[in-house]
């Protein structure tokens, strides 16, 4: 929002004695960030108001013309005017004089340089002056033309007071709350309350507003719920004359970023600005039936709106209506068919108040914001619209000339009652931890033009009923909507004592430690175990697109679907965290990575089941990608798991994967070269080679596996391995090999042996597999035994009787036969 | 005899030492131990005449002996010591290492910034008394909005840029999203901080990311005050910067809070004297905070006029962008491991 200095200065007479940043740094401290100021009107100078007298063809150029213009009774000018429309005898219009400057009418809007304006000869004729359009004044971006002025403009007025202005930035999302504050008049009373400056509201002080001629008349229906439409005033101005502002209002109005059209739309758009009200003037003779009815939309209706744009409407959207059809969407845009013209004679003046989440709900099924519609679902003030109305109708009968010629309609079914507040003393020390007197306290409250009353309640009271008297009763003006409950008041109190002042303090607290969240420690022990293994950390998007899916090849009904998604790539919520480090793994094979790992734990979204809050399940994940050139990553990926599960303390299984539909993963993973991981008998996740067709579809070359686990469930199972003292008898150490059916899988080999649990057995590993044993469906598996016990020296009967036991059993359970 | 006998060991004893006085290269001195303590040696000679000496004799003759076999013994050990020594000092000379090649490295993964220092903040928090809670990704209407005094229709949710689910569910904005269900789990005091992954729907830019970490916190007992607030945020940051720094309140809107605002740091790349990042303010808007609405705290059934709290909420890449002088936010999706290993 941008605020004027000058405009401010016709409420705080005296701040033109503030400096302009002085006055940014106080409102940014005490209520919302002034993001800039901008200084106005540098580089223009002696500009004043001029007629023109003749304006002749330049002998020598047919684009240019000779003016003799009228400075003021007794100087005319002769100005060579040239580029644009050309000028009329009659028009009065801007004139930047010999020593003035304006600004280059070639450069950038907002940064053009000066240009100083001398007497020189154009095609050999003199010229003493240039004819401003309004680029040149730096009001606004258009330079088709000289700037035509309203013609009661005096002459010879200069002009160089509205030009040269400052200009507040402010931003808005800290004023949601506050939509008085989305005006000249609001930003005024906040600025008189911290800088301690006069206030005149002159508005409120203008004279009533009555019907003074006859003629036209307006019948308004009501046809919505009341709480839709709170109030709803208008009045019709006969005989004005539409035509340009007066320039001080178009200045205003254009250095406030608002564009000067006519006199009345002016109108309408300064009230916003000004006193924070929306109105809306209609062409009184283009309402059919000298109409306005408020109604609900018909489903499938259109309107076009004056930016020229067809609206489709619905039952839920209000309209005003006249007998031939929607003539606007109030609160938001007016529509074309009522719109003003040079021609109108006569206009309607609306001035309303809107239930704001209405406003808020047409306006975004309409994409349709207004400076109208932000202030109005915001929530505005309807107790003052009938004086609102008086300073539309008075402003437009000032400069378009007409008169009141219609009652005045004011509906007001509910009218509304001050809000009050039982505010406690206590609350203010209670809430900010500072004491502020009492005196501080009510004074600040009463220069928010909030009314105190039950002050002397204090003074009366005895000290033993200090917890009542400590209450006052506070009356708030109803341009406060934002002040409702006792913490309201605090923060008024608060940011006008100013909140850089506060102390810091720490809250007293006993010394019990916090508790931790095992889950979060547990993720952090994961992490730096696999980052201990080399592994890096990645953080990819939750949210992917068709690309990763389908190079994937997984099936995008799996996953749940953003309505609103910020583009294609980000449509889908990931159900899966492999697929994400796949893109990550050839993201960095372009920066000549050859063997490495990633990984990261995400909780991850599942579409088909849901929590106990019916929210979609949202497990956490551990996922990893395993990339080398050379060496095989299943291994690798394969010991990951081991050491995990060993630094855990989880036993897990893996079995050759049968069915992945758990997983939703059945493509991307490799059907012969994946397994299942089991907790207990739940499979929680997948590991092995990619499918061969995704890893084509990524254009990956070399060996990539993945491995993807839930780790919500180990979280219980995991625990710290049992102590055990290392033993101080020998070691007995014995490779064992045997032959076994070619497709045996050897950690099954390993589990039956640890079933045996036989006592003196330390360790069993399997020390190598030979697989290519020519002619047989057979392959040979070493055996690397550690038998030790923790009480004596083991003898040989006990080592073989051990041994014995293994062979025997292996030969039984699978087939195996030891090799001699 | 027994004369000649010492006679021609003394000289075999006094040849020796010179002999082996000039002893250089290990050829030499096995010809010279040879020739001294060999079979066919001189000595051998010698010994051999023994027996031709007089009985009486023969103790005085024998230990004369084994003294000089002793003596050349201890010669030939000295050579081979210095020769060996002298082969160590030609080796050690030239068996050079190039000590400026670069070595073996262990390998080594790195864990990502956004981890690292999410673990010193929780670790900061749970030091001063916090405990932590993980956020949902997708949450529904009423904890991400409703139940933090956002209610459908407020112009305050424009300032949240919602993703919405196929299934009417929300991207969590922000994870003030467990608000509502901490403070209806736990009892006063409320010591609660939040961090986890929020989305906004908002065009991506070197300063704006569409998924980010945020780190919510609460604090809600009798007799808490934004004095307190203040301060316990203040020692927060100067616990992740790890230097005196100065923090204050700047007025703002959010619906969640009252008073409401923003938290202003000293700008911790120029120590307050202004610079570019901070617009030569110096100071920093870090966080948005306030003191918890009472129509936050009854929604989850705690006693307003009892207890108060303050809330804040900040985003964690700002901080490591600052502490890491790092210039574009979306470096922390991206996955270039370029990026992610300078962080160890």
């Amino acid at each position: 929002m941008l605020i004027s200095l000058n405009w401010l200065q016709q409420y705080l007479p005296t701040i033109d004695q503030v400096d302009a940043n002085m006055v940014a740094e106080e409102l940014s401290n005490s209520i919302a960030e002034v993001e800039r100021v901008t200084r106005v009107g540098e580089g223009v100078n002696s500009i004043v108001v001029g007629e023109i007298v003749s304006a002749e063809p330049h002998p020598k150029n047919d684009k240019l013309q000779i003016c003799q213009v009228k400075i003021n009774s007794n100087t005319t000018k002769q100005i060579i005017h040239g580029g644009g429309e050309k000028v009329q005898a009659g028009d009065k219009v801007p004139v930047c004089l010999p020593g003035g400057s304006i600004l280059d009418p070639a450069g950038e809007f907002g940064s053009q340089k000066s240009l100083q304006i001398t007497e020189k000869e154009i095609d050999g004729i003199n010229s003493q002056g240039v004819l401003c359009s309004i680029k040149e004044l730096g009001l606004v971006d258009e330079h088709k033309q000289v700037m035509i002025l309203d013609p009661e403009e005096q002459l010879g007025k200069s002009l160089d007071e509205y030009l040269k202005d400052s200009i507040l930035e402010i931003e808005n999302k800290a004023l949601t709350h506050r939509p008085d504050t989305f005006s000249h008049l609001g930003i005024a009373r906040e600025l008189s309350t911290i800088l301690n400056l006069k206030l005149e509201e002159s508005h409120e002080l203008q004279e009533n507003i009555t019907q003074t001629a006859e003629g036209l008349s307006l019948a308004v229906e009501y046809k919505v719920k009341q709480d839709f439409c709170p109030r709803f005033t208008a009045l019709c101005i006969k005989d004005v004359q539409i035509k340009p502002s007066p320039f001080w209002m178009q200045a205003r109005l254009a250095v406030t970023g608002i564009r000067p059209l006519n006199n009345i739309i002016d109108t309408t758009n300064y009230m916003a600005a000004d006193i924070g009200q929306p109105a809306h003037a209609f062409d009184y003779d283009k309402l059919a039936g000298s109409k306005i009815v408020i109604r609900m939309a018909k489903d499938a209706g259109e309107i076009k709106a004056l930016d020229g744009k067809n609206y489709k409407l619905k039952s839920s959207h209000i309209v005003l209506a006249d007998n031939k059809g929607a003539i606007g969407i109030p609160g938001i845009m007016g529509g074309e068919r009522t719109e003003i013209e040079n021609s109108t004679k006569n206009v309607t003046l609306v001035v309303e108040n809107w239930n704001m989440f209405e406003i808020r709900r047409t306006s975004r099924d309409l994409g349709l914001r207004t400076e109208a519609s932000l202030r109005f679902e915001k929530g505005l003030d309807p107790t003052r619209l009938t004086e609102c109305l008086k300073v539309g109708a008075n402003t437009i009968i000032d400069i378009a000339g007409g008169e009141i010629a219609s009652q005045i309609v004011d509906l007001y079914p509910n009218p509304e009652n001050p809000v009050e507040i039982l505010f406690d003393l206590n609350t203010v020390a209670k809430i900010l931890g500072i004491d502020i007197t009492k005196e501080e306290i009510i004074s600040t409250l009463e220069n928010l033009q909030i009314e105190v009353i039950g002050d002397e309640m204090i003074e009366e009271n005895n000290l033993s009923q200090v917890d009542q008297s400590n209450k006052i009763r506070l009356i708030i003006p109803s341009f406060r909507r934002d002040l409702k409950i006792e913490e309201d008041i605090v923060e008024e109190i608060a940011r006008i004592h100013g909140f850089h002042n506060m102390p810091k303090t720490l809250p007293t607290r006993d010394l019990t430690p916090s508790h931790h969240n095992s889950k979060r420690l547990f993720i952090r022990k994961l992490k730096n175990l696999l980052s201990g293994y080399g592994i890096d950390e990645m953080y990819s998007y939750t949210m992917i697109g068709e690309e990763i899916i389908n190079k994937s090849n997984l099936e995008i009904k799996d996953f749940l679907k953003i309505t609103n998604p910020l583009s294609p790539e980000l449509q889908y919520l990931r159900h899966s965290i492999s697929p994400s480090l796949v893109e990550k793994i050839k993201l960095n094979l372009k920066n000549h990575c050859d063997n490495f790992a990633l990984f990261e734990i995400s909780r991850v979204i599942d579409k088909y089941s849901k929590n106990d809050e019916k929210l979609p399940n949202q497990p956490f994940r551990l996922g990893i990608a395993v990339y080398s050139q050379t060496k095989d990553t299943f291994k690798q990926t394969k010991g990951i798991l081991d050491q995990l599960a060993d630094d855990l303390g989880i036993s897990i299984k893996t079995e050759l994967l049968k069915d992945l539909t758990v997983f939703k993963l059945e493509k991307f993973s490799h059907p012969m070269q994946s397994g299942v991981i089991f907790l207990d008998s739940k499979p929680i996740g997948l590991f092995g080679n990619i499918h061969p067709s995704a890893k084509n579809n990524w254009g990956i070359d070399g060996n990539l596996s993945i491995l993807e686990f839930e780790i919500d469930g180990l979280l219980n199972t995991s625990k710290e391995p049992e102590y055990k003292d290392p033993s101080d008898f020998p070691a007995v150490y014995r490779d064992l090999s045997f032959f076994v059916p070619e497709r045996t899988e050897t950690g099954l080999i390993i589990g039956t042996i640890k079933e045996l649990a036989l006592d003196i057995l330390e360790t069993v590993e399997i020390s190598d597999i030979y697989e290519d044993i020519k002619g047989k469906n057979e392959k040979s598996i070493t055996l690397s035994l550690v038998l030790r016990s923790s009480t004596e020296t083991l003898d040989q009967k006990g080592v073989e009787q051990a041994i014995s036991t293994i062979t025997k059993t292996l030969e039984t359970k699978h087939k195996a036969k030891l090799r001699k | 005899m027994k004369n000649e006998v010492l006679d021609n060991l003394d000289k075999l004893g006094s040849c020796a030492r010179d002999d082996f006085k000039n002893v250089t290269d290990s050829k030499k001195l096995d010809e010279l131990r040879t020739k001294y303590l060999g079979r066919k040696s001189a000595l051998t000679d010698i010994l051999k005449k023994v027996k031709e000496v007089k009985q009486e004799d023969r103790a005085e003759v024998g230990k004369r002996a084994n003294e000089v076999k002793a003596g050349i013994e201890s010669l030939v050990e000295t050579a081979t010591k210095t020769i060996e020594n002298q082969k160590l000092e030609k080796n050690l000379k030239e068996d050079w290492k190039d000590v400026t090649a670069p070595g073996v490295r262990p390998q080594r993964g790195s864990l990502h910034p956004i981890t690292q220092l999410m673990q010193k903040t929780e670790d900061i928090f749970v030091n001063m008394g916090f405990e932590v809670e993980m956020p949902y990704e997708i949450d529904d209407d009423y904890h991400n909005f409703e139940s933090v005094n956002i209610p459908k229709g407020h112009p305050a949710r424009d300032a949240w840029d919602t993703f919405w689910t196929e299934d009417k569910n929300v991207l969590i904005t922000h994870t003030s999203s467990m608000q509502n269900r901490v403070m209806k789990n736990k009892k006063p005091p409320i010591r609660i901080i939040v961090p986890g992954k929020c989305f906004r729907n908002e065009a991506t830019d070197a300063r704006h990311e569409h998924t980010f970490y945020q780190v919510e916190g609460i604090y809600v007992d009798k007799g808490i005050t934004m004095t307190d607030m203040l301060g316990t945020l203040k020692t927060y940051f100067e616990a992740f910067f790890e230097k005196d720094i100065d923090v204050k309140f700047i007025p703002d809107y959010f619906p969640f809070v009252e008073p409401g605002g923003q938290i202003a740091l000293t700008c911790v790349l120029c120590d307050g004297k202004g610079c570019k990042v901070c617009k030569g303010s110096g100071w920093l808007e870090i966080l948005g905070c306030g003191m918890i609405h009472p129509k936050v705290l009854e929604m989850a059934g705690i006693d307003s006029t009892s207890y108060t709290g303050f809330a804040w909420g900040f985003g964690l890449e700002r901080l490591i962008m600052l502490k890491h002088n790092i210039n574009d936010i979306r470096l922390f999706h991206k996955g270039d491991l370029r990026f992610i290993k300078q962080f160890n």
